[in-house]
Order: C-alpha cells, then sequence, then structure tokens
C-alpha cells in the first residue's frame, strides 16, 4: 500500500504477543477510568532501554525535515493587549500571530505560507487540550490558523485539528461549530474516563485501527504497565490502547496528513516544560505510559525523529498568552499567570529550551522551589546531537517582537 | 505465545483490584445545596480510593500516595452563570495534607472571609485544615463565581476538625529560614521537588519518615537549602546516610566522605553537605562554600 512517506519501521520482533493479550485481558470484566500521562517519572535510571532512534535517523531527510527553515530562531512576540483583566482580544492575537509568522519567515503571510505549504497539502494542526479553561491551546488561536491556511487555498476539508485523545477536545472547547464546515476534529484515540465502553463487542479496543502497526516507536524490554501507574492492565489499555513494545503513531499522521502545524502551551511539568516537543512526543503515538519513567523526556526527541513527524512538522507556535510555571501539565490556576506572548519557531527543540529558560526565571521570580539538575534539559542536547535543533544557549537566537 | 500466557495470568490475577472505587465518602463535609443562592449539586458525587487516584488526578497522583493518603470525594456544583468542581482529600494525617498544601499553594493570597490556612483567586482556593485539603476549581473560569467559591470553601472549613501544628517543621531553623519555602516530603517524589541527590528514595523516607527542607538566605553561610529527616533511630538514619554515599547522583562528586559527613560539589559547583547526627539527618545543598560555617 503506498503512503505519503518513504519510511517504514523495520518489522516487529513479536507480532503476535500484543493482540493475544488484548483477547487475554477481556477476560477481566473491569472498570477501568482514568488518564496518566504528561508527568514524566522522577527518576531516570542509570541504564538506558534501547529504541529503534537509528532506524528514524538512517531515513533519508526530506525537505522540511528538523529544525527546519530557521534553525534555532525563536520569535516571541508580546502585547499585553492580548489579555486584559482575564478578557482575550482576539483582534490582537490574531495580530501577533502576523507579526509573528511574518518575523520568523521574513516574508508576508502569503509568502509564508509558499515556504512552508502547497495547496494540496492536508494539514495537521495539533493543539494541547489540557488544562482547560485556563492554560490548553485556545481555540481562537487554532481558528486564526485555520483561517490563515483556507485563505492561502488549502481547502477545509483538508485540515484536521487533533489530538491524542477525543474527549479532551471537546472538553476544551474544540467542536465543529467553533470552525468552517469541513474542518476535521479528531482524537487519535478515545478512552472511558469511568467505565469500560473502549472495548467493542470483540474486546478490541475501539481505537486500535486508528494507529498504524507498520510505523512505531520501539523500546526494547519495555512492556506493559508501569510499575505503580496503574491498578490493572485493563486500566492501561483503556488509555494506552497497546502495551506491548511499540508505541505506534496515529494513521492520522503516517497516512493522512501532509503537514503538521504545533499548537502548544506554555507551561511546567515536574522539573521541565511541556511544551513545543511533548505535546507532539506523547501526543502522536500510543502506548506512552511506560515510557514516562524510563526515558523521560528523550520520548521528545525520538518520536519526533520518526520521518513521519520530522519531515512533515512545518511550524511552531506556542500559546502564552496564559503560561503556568509550576505543577504542570494539568491545571493549577494558583501558578497561571498573564505572559501576553506567542513563541513562533521551526525548531521545536530551540523554542523548548528558550522557553524553559523563562520558566525557570518565573519560578524564581515567584520563589518557587527551583531544580535545575541537567537531566531536566538533557534532551535537548541529544537533540542537537541528533541535529534536529539547536538548542546551546548561545546559538538560539531570540527575537522579540512588542513591547 | 509466553508473553501472552504471562500477561494473561496478570491481568485475571488482577481481578480483585478492579472493583468500584469506594462508595462511602465525606459528603457531609461538603457543602449543601443551597450553600449559595441558586447553587446546588450536580452529577453523583464520586470516590476514590488510593488505588484509583490516578484515575482522578491525571498523573499527579503521586505526590498523594506518597505522602499518605486515604479518599477522595468529589462534587460538582451549578449555580448561575458557573460550576464549581469540589474535591475533598481527607490525608493519613495533618502533616501530609500540610505537605500537599504547602507544594501547591504558591504565593499566598488570603481572602478575609476564611480563616483556615489557604489561598485564593478567580480560578481556585486551596485550604488546609486538619488532614484534609480541599480544592474547589472554577470550572467555567467566570469571575462572578469567585465568591461562591469563598462561601463553598467556608461551608466545607466549618465541618472539619480543628487544625494541629505539624510538629516535623519544628525541625527547621527559624533564623533565616525563607518564609513559604517550606516542604514535607515522605519519598522519592517529595525529595525531587527539592533537589535531586540521585533516584529513587535517596533518603529512604519509605512513606514512613516525614523530612522537612526550607530555603535559607541571610545568613553567614549564604543562601542555601536545608533539609532535615529525623528517624525512629539512629541505625536507620545511619543507614540512609550510607544509602546516599552509595548512590550520589553522578553529576554530584564527591569532595569528602567520612563515616558521618559527605561533602560533594554539584553540577553547578555549589556544594552540599550531608551529615548524621544520632536519628538526625541533615542536608544542607546549593551551598557557596565546602563548609556550613562562616
Amino acid at each position: 500500500m503506498s503512503r505519503p512517506h518513504a519510511y517504514r519501521s523495520l518489522r516487529r520482533a513479536d507480532p503476535v504477543s500484543r493482540r493475544e493479550f488484548v483477547r487475554a485481558a477481556s477476560a477481566c470484566t473491569a472498570v477501568a477510568g482514568g488518564i496518566v500521562l504528561g508527568v514524566p517519572g522522577c527518576t531516570t535510571p542509570l541504564t538506558r532501554p534501547k529504541t529503534n532512534i537509528d532506524d528514524f535517523m538512517r531515513a533519508p531527510r526530506g525537505k522540511h525535515a528538523l529544525p527546519g527553515a530557521f534553525p534555532g530562531k525563536v520569535v516571541e512576540v508580546h502585547d499585553r493587549q492580548s489579555l486584559v483583566d482575564g478578557q482575550y482580544d482576539d483582534k490582537v492575537v490574531a495580530e501577533m500571530f502576523e507579526r509573528g509568522v511574518q518575523a520568523l519567515t521574513g516574508r508576508d503571510m502569503r509568502g509564508s505560507f509558499a515556504l512552508f505549504f502547497e495547496p494540496s497539502d492536508v494539514v495537521g494542526i495539533k493543539v494541547n487540550p489540557v488544562g482547560s479553561p485556563l492554560i490548553s491551546t485556545r481555540v481562537e488561536l487554532a481558528q486564526i490558523v485555520v483561517g490563515w491556511l483556507i485563505a492561502n487555498g488549502i481547502p477545509a476539508s483538508n485540515i484536521i485539528i487533533w489530538d491524542r485523545f477525543d474527549y479532551m477536545l471537546r472538553d476544551a472547547g474544540f467542536t465543529p461549530d467553533r470552525f468552517p464546515a469541513g474542518v476535521g476534529l479528531e482524537g487519535l484515540q478515545t478512552m472511558d474516563e469511568r467505565g469500560n465502553a473502549w472495548r467493542d463487542k470483540s474486546g478490541r479496543h475501539v481505537s486500535i485501527d486508528n494507529f498504524d502497526q507498520d510505523v512505531y516507536y520501539f523500546v526494547k524490554g519495555l512492556a506493559g504497565r508501569a510499575p505503580g501507574e496503574f491498578r490493572s492492565e485493563e486500566q492501561y489499555l483503556n488509555q494506552n490502547v497497546f502495551n506491548g513494545e511499540y508505541s505506534y503513531y496515529g494513521k492520522l499522521l503516517t497516512q493522512r496528513v501532509t503537514k503538521l502545524v504545533n499548537l502548544s502551551t506554555f507551561k511546567s511539568t515536574g522539573h521541565g516544560v511541556s511544551i513545543a516537543t511533548k505535546n507532539l512526543g506523547y501526543g502522536a503515538v500510543c502506548n506512552t505510559s511506560r515510557l514516562h519513567e524510563p526515558l523521560f523526556f528523550d520520548v521528545n526527541v525520538e518520536v519526533l525523529a520518526a520521518p513521519v513527524i520530522r519531515d512533515k512538522l512545518v511550524l511552531n507556535v506556542t500559546d502564552a498568552i496564559r503560561g503556568q510555571y509550576d505543577d504542570g501539565p494539568y491545571l493549577n490556576a494558583q501558578f497561571v499567570y498573564d505572559k501576553h506572548s506567542l513563541f513562533f519557531a521551526t525548531d521545536p527543540f530551540a523554542l523548548d529550551m528558550l522557553c524553559h529558560r523563562q520558566l525557570v526565571a518565573k519560578r524564581k521570580e515567584m520563589g518557587i522551589s527551583v531544580n535545575e539538575h541537567p537531566r531536566f534539559t538533557e534532551y535537548l542536547r541529544y537533540a542537537e546531537r541528533l541535529g534536529l535543533g539547536v538548542t546551546t544557549p548561545g546559538k538560539v537566537k531570540h527575537v522579540k517582537v512588542g513591547a | 505465545m509466553r508473553l501472552g500466557r504471562v500477561l494473561l495470568t496478570v491481568a485475571l490475577g488482577t481481578g480483585p483490584l478492579l472493583a468500584q472505587p469506594a462508595a462511602t465518602g465525606d459528603a457531609r463535609l461538603l457543602p449543601p445545596d443551597g450553600f449559595a443562592p441558586g447553587w446546588t449539586k450536580t452529577g453523583a458525587q464520586r470516590v476514590f480510593a488510593s488505588a484509583d487516584l490516578y484515575g482522578h488526578i491525571n498523573g499527579g497522583a503521586e505526590a498523594f500516595l506518597e505522602l499518605g493518603f486515604e479518599r477522595l470525594t468529589v462534587q460538582r456544583y451549578q449555580g448561575a452563570g458557573g460550576a464549581l468542581a469540589v474535591e475533598l482529600y481527607r490525608m493519613a494525617d495533618a502533616t501530609a495534607a500540610r505537605g500537599v498544601y504547602l507544594a501547591r499553594r504558591g504565593k499566598e493570597s488570603r481572602d478575609p472571609a476564611l480563616q483556615e490556612r489557604h489561598t485564593a483567586n478567580q480560578y481556585q482556593v486551596l485550604l488546609q485544615r486538619e488532614r484534609f485539603f480541599l480544592t474547589i476549581n472554577n470550572v467555567t473560569g467566570g469571575g462572578a463565581t469567585a465568591s461562591v467559591m469563598i462561601r463553598a470553601a467556608a461551608a466545607v472549613a466549618a465541618q472539619l476538625p480543628r487544625d494541629v501544628p505539624v510538629k516535623e517543621l519544628e525541625s527547621l531553623p527559624a533564623a533565616g529560614l525563607v518564609a513559604g519555602s517550606e516542604r514535607i516530603m515522605r519519598g522519592a517524589f517529595g525529595l525531587q521537588a527539592v533537589y535531586t541527590l540521585g533516584d529513587g528514595d535517596m533518603l529512604q523516607l519509605g512513606g514512613r519518615v516525614t523530612a522537612v527542607s526550607g530555603n535559607y538566605a541571610g545568613t553567614a553561610a549564604g543562601p542555601y537549602t536545608l533539609i532535615v529527616a529525623i528517624y525512629p533511630s539512629a541505625s536507620e538514619a545511619t543507614a540512609a546516610f550510607r544509602h546516599i554515599q552509595s548512590h550520589l547522583d553522578p553529576l554530584l562528586k564527591p569532595a569528602s566522605t567520612q563515616a558521618t559527613r559527605l561533602v560533594f560539589q554539584d553540577y553547578e559547583k555549589k556544594y552540599g553537605i550531608v551529615t548524621v547526627s544520632g536519628a538526625r539527618l541533615e542536608i544542607k545543598v546549593r551551598l557557596q562554600r565546602a563548609t556550613d560555617s562562616p
């Protein structure tokens, strides 16, 4: 079957064990629920499990491959009128978007579009719905991006706003009535927060077919639920769809979209950040809960290194009109503040590095305990070593626009 | 095939754990219908025992479980123009509840209508009293709901037992202690929030021993962070000290090590000093010099 990308993962080593488990687990009647994602484990083991990163890096690089057209360049547009007394001014935010794109590319909006897209593209817009109503990606920002794409010739039906979880999109206000007819809104998977409605009559997770079992992130020896995190494999499967050594990419990414726009948010996760790279690293594949403890933020590098993301991700915009400087990535309103900024980059690792420094500074300013152990930013140096981004502080170019 | 059989065993073996969350919550402590004009409960009360907590607080459960968690009762309320989510955590003891509160409060912003330990803004109220930790979230985000949150918090607080002091915090010397920097920990998760000494439960707290920490400034030794743990016995304190010696993070380089004292230099060229004396383990980190005396 032809695919819109040239890369295909190597064949799995144990193609039967996973499905057998799904059937086996269905023998249990269970109440499963809840979601455990987003916060990396608090330790990193000294022995790192082997992954298939080398396969990703051997694949030929595409025209738009990370770090994209502007390695190490991060534009920050700041406008205090974007949020006044808790009220967003969407017109101001739209102006900020245009100023940011143009400062990044050095071209007007039409020229910028042409740099990243073709009218025949199918564009996936990844949002971060976690933390609504305060720190999720604003629906209005997605509307602005959709408007830009349509104005330059991409049909609404070729635009898909997506996240890993369908119900989170709904909860954050990403509903069809908020977008032009034809724009898709899709979760890579569903889960049942309170029960076991995630299975079909045969016992399979209803979202299994949404993931491409030919394209995956592989971690040797790391299968099943993370110790202590889930009370049962049943609960793990509800949230993760699969539980073997393979984290499959969504078919949306491998078979449908040709370009990606990453609309992340500005917030902490533990002592690191949940900004551009984590939005995709833990959002584009299934079976991620097993990854938190042993691989920590390296997942943000290696999942993005796969050609299905590396060669399609053309633009990263971080919604930092509000930010959260502690206790993220889930909403804790005690730590939410008005930041009045949007960030723009083709290089998501440079973006993470810059924002990490800003969040650390904010935490210090607010008297929050700051743990600056290098392990929390090591993934960014790893990305630079792989040639996926520019993260050395002196090499990251911070372009400020606005007051 | 072999993996399939193993996982089948695991799956079947977890059957008893898959029961419904504990049905008995702390509903009697929650605001009644009409606690504010027009505000009533909406939806069913939900109760989460420790095994279910991951299913509710989205990856943040470890902070509660490590300190000592008994159950969580959740109830939503609806009224004119808004909605609230009230979450009442019953912790193992007042120390655990204070630990959660200290980690989450940020800079306290008090409301004059509440006498208890709390912080409040337009979107959220956090309150702690005795073994209870209360969060009230303004689900719809509207400013008009802020005063209703305060009324809900007051209604809950009125039902809670009298607060008690957390004696472990008295291990922190008062001189130079930066107000609001105190933390309470009973395991790896809590320590990681303060400093990375290594992987896992470096202080060997095991959820049963309590350590406290605080930042110090304006002292002759310069700014530093102090961590203190009082163990049930001197032998346990010594065991914890030896565990730190043998499992120190690779980026912390020992400068000198003795039977009861370890000095190391960290990745920022600052120093740490670990000492054990009887049942007391004391750690100073982020020191400018390899000595804690002027």
